[in-house]
């Protein structure tokens, strides 16, 4: 298969931790490189406990949308857990 | 083995046609296992089958675009021009297969709704097939699951026109 002929840029993955961070600031928020220049993005909160899986997308793809701007293209995959979905 | 059974193991079923057929049965079968509404505990087979219709749809693409009738063809194509080898007979993963694609013109680009449906195929994983699924939110996350699976399916093969 395929592998990365260009690779997720550090500074991207900073900002993303950043903004995400800002707005989850009792997550767990883990940004690592996915294919080629790709991101995910995964939080781990309490405010997600209960939240219905379309809802926290929502959510999490609103942010990318106002925050990161054409950036958001880059996020290739984007979960979202409350600490009990994880037990 | 009866006489009317045919021989699977004779056929690759790597040809353009095939997976582009496949794709739609599984995305058709997959969506039926969830149901509408729900109707049962059968969330991780149905979402198993809708994401190797993602599986089926991305070979389809890849194999569209190299003008290649087999994936044989298509690997061989693609490395005479891209001077890259590339797996997709034994391919399962949907992001590695994504990025073939997008190597070949087939991007996303910046729609949100888009980007959110390629993110939640990305969790697909072949090894669902093996695997029980209990999640807290079973229902509603089959829900989104076949919701958004649909969604991404239904670009990619827009792309084959």
């Amino acid at each position: 298969m395929v592998r990365n002929t260009k690779q997720a840029d550090e500074t991207l993955m900073a900002r993303v931790r950043a903004v995400y961070g800002a707005e989850f600031p009792n997550a767990l928020v883990d940004v690592s490189p996915g294919y080629a220049d790709h991101i995910h993005v995964i939080l781990v909160s309490r405010e997600f406990d209960d939240m219905p899986e379309a809802e926290k997308q929502s959510v999490l793809w609103r942010i990318a949308e106002q925050e990161l701007g054409d950036d958001r293209q880059l996020i290739s995959l984007m979960l979202a857990y409350s600490p009990d979905e994880l037990k | 083995m009866g006489e009317d059974e045919p021989n699977m193991a004779s056929k690759a079923y790597d040809t353009f046609e095939d997976q582009r057929k496949a794709g739609r049965k599984r995305l058709r079968e997959g969506a039926q296992l969830i149901g509408d509404p729900p109707r049962g505990k059968q969330y991780r087979g149905g979402m198993y089958l809708l994401g190797y219709a993602v599986e089926c749809a991305l070979k389809s693409v890849i194999m569209g675009r190299l003008g290649a009738h087999t994936l044989a063809e298509a690997e061989g194509r693609y490395a005479a021009r891209h001077k890259t080898e590339i797996s997709l007979t034994r391919g399962h993963d949907l992001e590695a297969l994504a990025s073939i694609a997008e190597t070949l013109g087939v991007t996303v680009g910046p729609d949100t709704e888009l980007l959110r449906a390629r993110s939640e195929a990305f969790r697909w994983k072949v090894d669902w097939r093996y695997m029980h699924y209990e999640p807290r939110q079973g229902e509603s996350s089959a829900i989104h699951f076949r919701d958004q699976v649909t969604v991404y399916y239904d670009w990619l093969t827009s792309q084959l026109e």
